[in-house]
């Protein structure tokens, strides 16, 4: 499929020429044009599969210290000139914010990212089918006692571009597909499950073969899963995991959560606060990274910054309107959510560790888990950064240096600033996906200790 | 015929040429509003404007779908082509042949009925009342040092045609109002309110930010100055709606949605404990006086609908009688595997790039007759307990059975009375254990409608939801400060 890109420039330019015909300070465009494919899968079958075109345009207008954003997803003239009459006709009556710092006049060096996959072009629905079957049965092939194979493959590809009144100006190809499979087996004992989430930008790269017969392995590893008491443990976060705890502490990094005063990082820079082991950058600038973008969602050129170094907290995340009100400077971390845009470090890299590799961290354990997959986490009290969750088709007993077996899923109740006060974290890194669609590099990370404050029958 | 209808009468003739079994097309959209104000300025004002269309096609025996932000004739054939090709890829690892339940034609025309629409009144009236509010909330004390308030508006039209002739066009139009205040103490607390209804302005109106705004911010400041923490322990333990309505969502609402139960969404959400094996086996999910329901019907509730996204004329069904587990949710093709002659009507789109799948609208606990009369009754029957409100966090396990949830503000019941306020409320439970434990309901009634906060399906949909029924009590549940 091809995309008339000369038609979202032409848009945008329509756009900002209006707005400053109306009288605007300044006006920028976010705008893209998307082929997705999404393909769900469960009991070993497709069952939903679709194919979308979209087309997104978003104008944000400023008029002294207000903005107001509107967005649409048709590019006819009306309805862009809607779009902007509609933004012109709301910022006239807020009230003008004196922090906001206004038109971004600073010119930006946006950094040139290959982010796309040009051999996908003609990529068809039964390529992608195709590459689904063949994971399912190879899943099923490497044990009987596999049951099913559920998961889902999300690709998009098309364009992004931005266009402000200051002239700066975007457009690159992007490319990116997240991918889960989650296996189950039985033996007559029990069900077992074990997930698998990961994703990459090229199509024939993406490793969904090996990930369901990983995900099969562990499924098949996890049967005959004990009870086991719900107590503290010393544990290893596998990739998946610590991705997901990381993005809480990505939340408590925000810029917006500080102001808020529900960040338990607020006042905190310059402390010691986490384990010395862990360092965290924010990274856009690796194009294997689905979190790669040159710019954020105000047009900064996104930037490379340590958010904490060996434990110490260095840096929040901001956008231009928290680093105003903060007396800081931007940096290029405006993201949205759902819709909803504040500042998030979108492209958090966990350092790897130079000394053990993830086995090593297994090896060292005497009495601990290894825990490959949580789910429904979420802060209980997040100004003092206490936090719950369950584990989800992946805890495993670890018994001098070695898996023993599998253990029922159990409710961890724990306070983040005490979990990663002592860490040690593995010399690989992997890329995870969150349930959020945030991405995050990291290595699989040892927790001195986890409370676990509940169980589960399964 | 308008030109929507045309459009879709189109496109059904289109997949005709494809020899397909099955076809339904829509064109959705949708016009959203929203402003925060957040500490006297309005940190967030935006618009947005959306049209789609798609298509959803039995080939093969399986499904095919495609959508399109184009919603043009020239668009309606390549939007098939990719439909029909889908289908044929799905076919090539398909569990069994795609069947739906038989259903009425339909063919309506339904608009969900308001008195001041949203989307007509001023900007600048919306920002007044706000402002109202904001004040309200910070000049309540120093202590409150984040004070936000906010108004959003949602409509939703959507145009239905099927190969089997209904056409049916429904129009819905939601809007909600919310106050929150954050205060600063030794520790930090947040008190919030919001609701939401499928009405017009007037109920932005009768939200009443001023006087919402002063109870939230008055609670607040008890939270940092007067509460005590939680005391751990087994208790007597009362829900007032609102977050009785959470506890219904989770551990009532998505595992009685069938396809979670039928494993459609094990890679993500989970499955259920209640397995279809425990359907007609009088399974006892409750005690005798719990009665949960499925009600679409109910008047300017935000989880209502007079049609689903594939046809259906919803109505009222029980999903838990008098303590048994009754009825799953529904879309067509679930409701046929499981053996129901007709669906539900549960199959929702929350846009027209996603896909219609099972989802909860209003779920309720209904009164108990015999049940005290409303919370001071109830909570004079109670000799000793802790009385839990309003939504702070929550979490449950991925089959829907170990949840643990947390209240903004709670309240202790020493010799049945509410006496000392309480902070860090934090319950874990068992599912069937919990409901098992009801043993008093109130006769009075409150509804809370949720906002489009119910996240499901790959990609990911939000749903508009609304639950609630009496103030309920609970024995021997598990409370701590967390």
């Amino acid at each position: 499929m091809s995309f008339d890109t000369d038609k979202i420039i032409e848009s945008a330019d329509f756009a900002i020429r209006r707005a400053k015909t109306a009288g605007m300070d300044g006006a920028y465009v976010n705008s893209g044009l998307t082929r997705a494919f999404s393909t769900r899968f469960a009991n070993s079958a497709i069952h939903q599969n679709f194919m979308d075109f979209e087309t997104s345009f978003r104008i944000t207008v400023i008029k002294r210290k207000k903005r107001v954003g509107v967005s649409t997803n048709s590019l006819s003239e009306s309805n862009v000139a809607w779009a902007v009459d509609r933004g012109i006709s709301i910022v006239k009556y807020l009230p003008d914010d004196p922090e906001f710092p206004g038109v971004l006049t600073e010119p930006q060096q946006y950094q040139k990212l290959q982010l796309n996959d040009p051999q996908i072009q003609n990529l068809s629905p039964s390529d992608i089918a195709d590459k689904i079957v063949g994971s399912i049965n190879s899943s099923h092939e490497y044990d009987s006692k596999v049951q099913s194979v559920s998961g889902n493959l999300n690709l998009q590809d098309g364009y992004t571009f931005f266009l402000s009144s200051e002239d700066q100006e975007y457009l690159t190809p992007v490319t990116g597909i997240t991918s889960t499979f989650n296996v189950a087996a039985d033996d007559g004992s029990g069900e077992s499950r074990s997930n698998s989430s990961f994703g990459g930008r090229r199509f024939a790269e993406l490793p969904c073969e090996t990930e369901a017969v990983e995900a099969a392995k562990r499924a098949v590893m996890g049967l005959n899963a004990q009870e086991i008491e719900a107590k503290e443990y010393p544990v290893i976060l596998d990739y998946q995991a610590a991705a997901d705890q990381l993005t809480w502490v990505g939340f408590a990094l925000s810029a917006r959560t500080i102001l808020d005063e529900v960040s338990f990082l607020k006042d905190r820079i310059g402390e010691q606060f986490f384990s010395e082991s862990l360092t965290l950058l924010n990274d856009p600038h690796d194009p294997t990274f689905l979190a790669a973008r040159a710019l954020d969602l105000e047009g900064v050129a996104s930037q490379k910054y340590t958010l904490i170094n060996k434990g110490v907290v260095e840096s929040y995340a901001y956008d231009r309107l928290t680093a105003s009100k903060m007396g800081a400077k931007t940096n290029g971390c405006s993201f949205a959510i759902f819709d909803e845009s504040f500042p998030f470090p979108f492209a958090s890299k966990v350092a790897p560790g130079n000394q053990k590799t993830r086995q090593q961290l297994i090896e060292e354990m005497d009495d601990g888990l290894l825990i490959t997959n949580l789910h429904y986490t979420n802060y209980i009290d997040m100004p003092r950064g206490t936090e719950t969750g369950m584990t989800k088709d992946g805890l495993f007993i670890i018994k001098n240096g070695e898996i023993t077996g599998a253990a029922k899923n159990m409710r961890f109740t724990d306070s983040i600033p005490k979990m990663f006060s002592t860490t040690e974290v593995s010399k690989e890194t992997l890329q995870a996906v969150t349930c959020f669609g945030i991405h995050c590099i990291t290595p699989a990370i040892k927790l001195d200790s986890m409370n676990f404050s509940s169980k589960t029958s399964h | 015929m308008d030109q929507q209808q045309v459009l879709l009468e189109k496109c059904l003739a289109e997949t005709e040429k494809y020899g397909v079994r099955f076809a339904d097309a829509r064109i959705f959209s949708t016009l959203r509003e929203s402003i925060e104000m957040r500490n006297g300025q309005v940190e967030s004002a935006g618009t947005s404007r959306e049209r789609g269309m798609n298509v959803r096609v039995i080939i093969n025996d399986a499904w095919g779908y495609a959508t399109s932000s184009r919603v043009t004739k020239t668009e309606i054939g390549i939007m098939v082509k990719q439909a029909i090709d889908i289908g044929k890829a799905s076919s090539l690892k398909l569990r069994r042949p795609v069947v739906l339940t038989e259903e009425p034609i339909i063919k309506d025309t339904y608009r969900t009925p308001f008195k001041i629409d949203p989307f007509e009144v001023d900007i600048e009236e919306k920002i007044e009342l706000l402002k109202m509010s904001d004040s309200t909330l910070r000049e309540a004390g120093d202590q409150i040092r984040v004070a936000e308030s906010e108004f959003a508006a949602h409509r939703v039209e959507l145009t239905f045609a099927s190969s089997e002739g209904s056409m049916i066009n429904q129009t819905q139009t939601y809007v909600g109002a919310r106050v929150a205040a954050t205060a600063v103490g030794a520790d930090v607390h947040i008190r919030s309110s919001r609701d939401y209804k499928m009405k017009g302005f007037e109920h932005v109106k009768e939200f009443d930010y001023e006087k919402e705004a002063r109870n939230t911010a008055k609670e607040a400041l008890i939270l940092v100055n007067e509460a005590i923490n939680c005391p751990n322990g087994k208790t007597a333990f009362i829900l007032e709606p609102d977050q009785l309505g959470l506890t219904i969502h989770e551990s009532t609402g998505h595992p009685t949605e069938l396809d979670r139960a039928l494993g459609f969404e094990a890679d993500f959400a989970g499955t259920s404990f209640l397995t279809t094996d425990k359907l007609g086996t009088n399974y006892q999910y409750g005690s005798d006086i719990v009665n949960l329901v499925f009600d679409p019907t109910i008047p300017f509730a935000l989880g209502s609908y007079k049609y689903d996204d594939e046809g259906v004329e919803t109505k009222k069904f029980p999903i838990v009688e008098n303590g048994i587990f009754k009825n799953y949710m529904t879309d067509r093709e679930t409701a046929h595997e499981l053996g129901y002659k007709h669906s539900f009507g549960n199959a929702r789109i929350s846009n027209y790039n996603r896909i219609p799948i099972v989802r909860m609208g209003n779920l309720h606990l209904l009164p108990d007759p015999k049940g005290p009369k409303d919370i001071d009754e109830l909570v004079a029957e109670t000799k000793n307990g802790i009385f839990g409100l309003t939504w702070k966090s929550h979490s449950i396990d991925d089959k829907r059975t170990n949840f643990q949830f947390s209240t903004q503000i709670g309240w202790l019941i020493e010799n049945g009375e509410k006496t000392k306020p309480l902070k860090n409320l934090v319950y874990n439970a068992a599912t069937p254990e919990f409901w098992g434990n009801c043993d008093m309901i109130t006769q009075e009634t409150k509804s809370f409608g949720f906002g489009p906060s119910c996240g499901k399906g790959v990609p990911i949909q939000g749903m508009w939801i609304e639950h609630g029924g009496g103030w309920a009590r609970f024995q021997n549940v598990n409370v701590f400060a967390g």
